[in-house]
């Protein structure tokens, strides 16, 4: 996916941003919870992981929101972040609400930290939330079981789906 | 799932936060995102199952998760580098290429911005200049895609007056931790990040050169920026140089066009490669006609000399290009041309190109050949004013002098211009000025006439000079201005006139036998009227040649010249002395200094006497010195020229005086005397007779004529020779002028014949004494050589008394008393009485019978 700051390429709006971003923001982000309680209490459960297993995502996420790999497409150049390399095995790992909240608290840290707008690094945020809430629905309703067992083919065949 | 929720969360936002159609949003996602989308998605979903597997085999893993990532951000992030750089450059390639199409590289801005910006992979590249206080700024965006350019006022504060202000190459973001008036002025105008460079042209900043809007310039890119910079500066001032170069060359190409110059150039051989306009009209030949010829051949150049120019070989080193072209129109008529030939050297020294310059001098030489004649003609009419001997001088209607020929210093003696201002009437002699003026009142009122008039004028030094004027009016000729008076001095004439008049007054007197002392004082008053201040006298040599008389001196006699002068003739005798002794003039300019006056000179300074001229007059045949003519001042002089020929004259005047009073004086004296014996003769005789008759009646006594006659002296002329007896008669005359009283006269009356008067006789007695004593005179022997002659006389006397007796009868009674004596023997005295004189009637009354006898036949033989 394109960089967050990049995501709204072209010039900044003059003014603030129109109510409506804001209320697709909040709404994103609304949805994300909704996304992750749903996930969570109705497509089964896992094992809790551990909290340092979080906080260890937690940190590679922010790493990852820096981390960018730049190619050439035709003549132009891109780059893409590899967040969701990471937002993977969080995703697979962690409790659907952990990862919604951890991948929430980890880009709002990267995105703090690159100087990004606010409004920009909200919506970020709140759209990164509410994808993990969507990737971890999907996983839920596809894995093999609750998470529980030992990961089969079908798990992965989830995540793959879940994250794409 | 995680992605599309992803991709529909960016739609929507784009969809909510611009108000563009939804398929159009979609377009545009489509285009940026798909090819990510799928490229980043497989390398993430790579990742992340390659993360899943590893936390599955060990959750310890995780804390490696970054290694890769991290392997894979900088390893990217270097290959990206490496092709930026390649992009960069190619872009930087193509940019400075885009500079280099067009002639002029500012044309090409538009599309040298649009590869900077390509190049950065930036929305904005924007190039502002400043030229003439005003900012020209070109833009190229991409989007919307274009280019635009506007002008700013310098002072306006903007985005890239800061940029310019920096004077360095400069990264500025929104977000940077250096936050300046730059970053704040991005920020206002709604920007993000720019990078930008001076554009300098020769080290003077002239703009700025930047781009905006893509996150994370780097620092390497300002120096590719700096470079474009360069070389946009570059291509600015190649531009500026280029238009310079346009502007020169269409100024030239104007002023060859327009000039009225005649310009043409030839190449090395001679063809004619260039004609300008001003060649066409001049010549009328047309380019089309002449351009390719060689040579100008067609126009048959020809310089003053009539030669032929030959253009074909104008590059070699000796050809002289003559100055002055005589060429030949398409009529035929001659066109002179001046020329300026400019050899121009190729860049190896050899003639590349020979320009030639030149301007229409046809009506240039013939206004020259006029303004010659022209010039020529007023120089001959000035040589003629200034050289003339006649005085031209220019009146204003007040008769002012404005202008005054040389001949007017020559003649009158003024400085240049002296006069010049001055009123003419006041130069005037007083008793002209009246006639003059009316003459002058007449030409203003153009009521002149041509005759010329004459006045006296006042000349420098004091002195009035004759002039005889021709007027003209020439008031209304605006070159003159004025009454021209053309004037001749007729002061030489008139000095001429008088001095022939006197000259011929003196010349009458000399012809009518004035008296020589008046003759010379006129000329001593001659001299004196011709030259100032002069005192003139006349000494006349006396006979023993050592001193000299003053004959005429009328203004000198009383200042006692004698003394002053000397009387003495010598070598240092004053001015008159010594011109007798040396035979010429004399000049004393000072007698204070003169050593001729050495002896006089005391006196001559008390008597007033400062400079003395003295001529000698000599006889016409050089012979003798008769006198001389001196002039005397009270001051001291040096006669002029003009005053020493006066004197010449006087004294040669002088000397026809003189000589003719001398020559009459011997004639006179030759017509009373006896040639022989210098005696008077008969004539002179009876007019003394006739005197001493006269002299009778006062005195009461009478007078007594004593006729001697030699006795045969025939026969002395016979047997001596007349000579001999011209020697006695000499001796003779010479012995009775020494024995005779004083106031007798002796004369020869003829042949032997002497009479001799002698007054105031007594009686008979008286006279018989005389007689005796005079008849002793013969007793004496006469000297005739070797020999001694004796002779002895008879004489006869006569005496009378009273007016009334005529001297011809008094000597007739001595005549017959002479007879009687010589009746009676010879050398007797015998005094005349009336029986003398009526035998000797009877005497003569029997002569004339018998001589008539002898003629009748009358006379018979008895």
């Amino acid at each position: 996916m394109g960089q967050p700051a990049e995501g709204t390429a072209g010039r900044a709006p003059d003014g603030a941003f129109p109510a409506l971003v804001l209320l697709l923001t909040v709404l994103l982000a609304a949805v994300a919870v909704a996304g992750g309680v749903l996930a969570e209490h109705r497509f089964g459960t896992l094992a809790v992981p551990s909290w340092p297993t979080a906080l260890l995502f937690l940190a590679l996420l922010t790493a990852a929101g820096f981390s960018i790999v730049r190619f050439q497409y035709r003549d132009q150049g891109d780059g893409e972040d590899l967040f969701e390399a990471v937002l993977t095995p969080a995703m697979f790992v962690l409790l659907p609400l952990q990862v919604v909240a951890v991948v929430g608290v980890a880009l709002a840290v990267s995105e703090g930290l690159q100087r990004i707008h606010p409004v920009k690094a909200c919506f970020n945020v709140a759209q990164w939330m509410a994808a993990a809430a969507a990737g971890s629905v999907v996983l839920a309703a596809l894995r093999d079981g609750d998470g529980a067992g030992p990961t089969s083919s079908r798990d992965l065949f989830a995540l793959v789906v879940a994250m794409w | 799932m995680t992605r599309a929720a992803n991709i529909l969360a960016l739609i929507l936002v784009i969809w909510l936060a611009e108000p563009h159609p939804i398929r159009r949003v979609l377009g545009g996602v489509r285009a940026l995102v798909v090819p990510v989308w799928i490229v980043g998605g497989a390398i993430n979903l790579a990742f992340g199952l390659l993360f899943v597997a590893a936390y599955l085999w060990t959750p310890l893993s995780a804390a490696l998760f970054l290694v890769p990532l991290a392997v894979l951000h900088w390893s990217g992030r270097a290959y990206a580098s490496i092709r930026t750089d390649r992009a960069r450059l190619a872009g930087m390639q193509r940019a400075t290429h885009a500079l280099g199409v067009p002639i002029d590289p500012r044309d090409a801005v538009p599309d040298f911005l649009a590869e900077v910006r390509r190049c950065f992979e930036s929305e904005v590249a924007e190039l502002v200049v400043v030229l003439e206080g005003r900012r020209v700024v070109h833009r190229s965006r991409e989007d919307p895609p274009g280019d635009e350019s506007r002008v700013e006022e310098a002072g306006q504060e903007t985005l890239a007056g800061e940029l310019m202000r920096a004077g360095r190459p400069v990264r500025v973001s929104v977000a940077g931790a250096a936050a300046g008036p730059a970053s704040a002025r991005l920020r206002e105008e709604g920007w993000r990040d720019c990078i930008a460079a001076p554009v300098r042209i020769e080290g003077k900043d002239i703009g700025v050169l930047c781009t905006y809007n893509r996150t994370g310039f780097e620092e390497g890119e300002l120096v590719v920026l700096e470079a474009l910079a360069a070389e946009v500066g570059a291509a600015i001032e190649k531009g500026e140089l280029l238009e310079a170069i346009l502007e020169e060359r269409t100024k030239l190409t104007e002023i060859v066009e327009h000039t009225s110059d005649r310009i043409a150039a030839l190449d090395p051989d001679g063809t004619l490669s260039s004609w300008n306009r001003g060649f066409e009209e001049i010549t009328g030949y047309q380019a089309a006609d002449v351009v390719g010829t060689r040579g100008l051949a067609r126009l048959r150049p020809r310089d003053v000399a009539g030669r032929e120019v030959q253009l074909e070989r104008w590059a070699d080193d000796q050809a002289v290009l003559p100055a002055v072209v005589e060429v030949l129109r398409p009529n035929g008529e001659a066109c002179w041309i001046a020329c300026s030939w400019t050899r121009v050297p190729a860049a190896d020294g050899r003639p590349r190109r020979l320009i030639l310059t030149s301007r229409d001098i046809t009506k240039e030489l013939e206004l020259k050949r006029a303004e010659k004649t022209l010039r020529d003609s007023a120089a001959r009419f000035r040589a003629l004013v200034q050289n003339s001997s006649h005085m031209v001088i220019v009146l204003d209607a007040g008769g002012g002098i404005t202008y005054a020929s040389p001949a007017f210093r020559r003649m009158l003696g003024y400085r240049e211009d002296a006069r010049v201002g001055q009123n003419v009437f006041e130069l005037i002699h007083p008793d002209d000025v009246h006639g003059v003026r009316a003459r002058f009142g007449e030409h203003l009122a153009g009521l002149a006439h041509s005759a010329g008039f004459e006045f006296r004028f006042l000349a420098a030094d004091g002195s009035w000079r004759h002039m005889e004027a021709l007027a003209n009016n020439l008031l209304d000729d605006p070159a003159v201005g004025g009454v021209v008076f053309n004037c001749r001095d007729l002061t030489e004439r008139k000095r001429a006139e008088a001095l022939l008049a006197e000259q011929a007054y003196v010349l009458d007197l000399i012809a009518r036998d004035a008296p020589l002392m008046e003759i010379l004082n006129v000329l001593a008053k001659v001299i004196e009227s011709e030259a100032s201040g002069a005192r003139c006298a006349v000494l006349l040599l006396d006979e023993g040649r050592e001193t000299l008389t003053v004959a005429a001196a009328p203004n000198l006699i009383d200042v006692g010249l004698h003394e002053a002068d000397g009387l003495v003739v010598g070598p240092e005798a004053g001015a008159s002395g010594t011109a007798a002794f040396r035979r010429e003039p004399v000049v004393t300019t000072d007698v204070a200094r003169d050593p001729l006056w050495h002896e006089s000179r005391q006196m001559a300074l008390a008597r007033g006497i400062r400079a003395a001229w003295s001529n000698p007059i000599i006889t016409a045949d050089g012979e003798r010195v008769l006198g001389v003519l001196t002039v005397y001042f009270d001051e001291p002089r040096r006669p002029s020229p003009a005053e020493s020929r006066l004197l010449e004259l006087a004294a040669h005047l002088a000397d026809i005086a003189i000589e003719r009073t001398h020559a009459q004086a011997q004639l006179a004296h030759q017509a009373a005397h006896d040639a022989l014996t210098g005696l008077p003769n008969r004539v002179f005789f009876l007019d003394r007779i006739a005197l001493a008759l006269a002299r009778t009646q006062r005195s009461r006594s009478s007078v007594a004529v004593l006729f001697l006659d030699l006795d045969r002296f025939k026969f002395i002329n016979d047997s001596l020779g007349h000579d001999a007896g011209d020697r006695i008669l000499r001796a003779l005359g010479k012995r009775l002028q020494e024995v005779v009283r004083p106031g007798d006269t002796v004369a020869r009356f003829g042949g032997d014949e002497f009479t001799i008067l002698c007054e105031g006789i007594a009686d008979e007695a008286h006279a018989l004494a005389i007689a005796e004593r005079v008849g002793q005179v013969a007793t004496a022997p006469f000297s005739l050589g070797d020999a001694e002659v004796f002779v002895t006389m008879s004489i006869g006397i006569a005496l009378a008394s009273g007016g009334r007796v005529r001297p011809e009868s008094l000597v007739e009674n001595a005549d017959a008393a002479m007879y009687r004596a010589k009746a009676r023997g010879g050398n007797r005295r015998e005094v005349f009485d009336q029986a003398m004189r009526a035998r000797a009637k009877r005497r003569l009354a029997m002569h004339s019978s018998l001589h008539r006898a002898v003629e009748r036949g009358e006379f018979r033989v008895l």
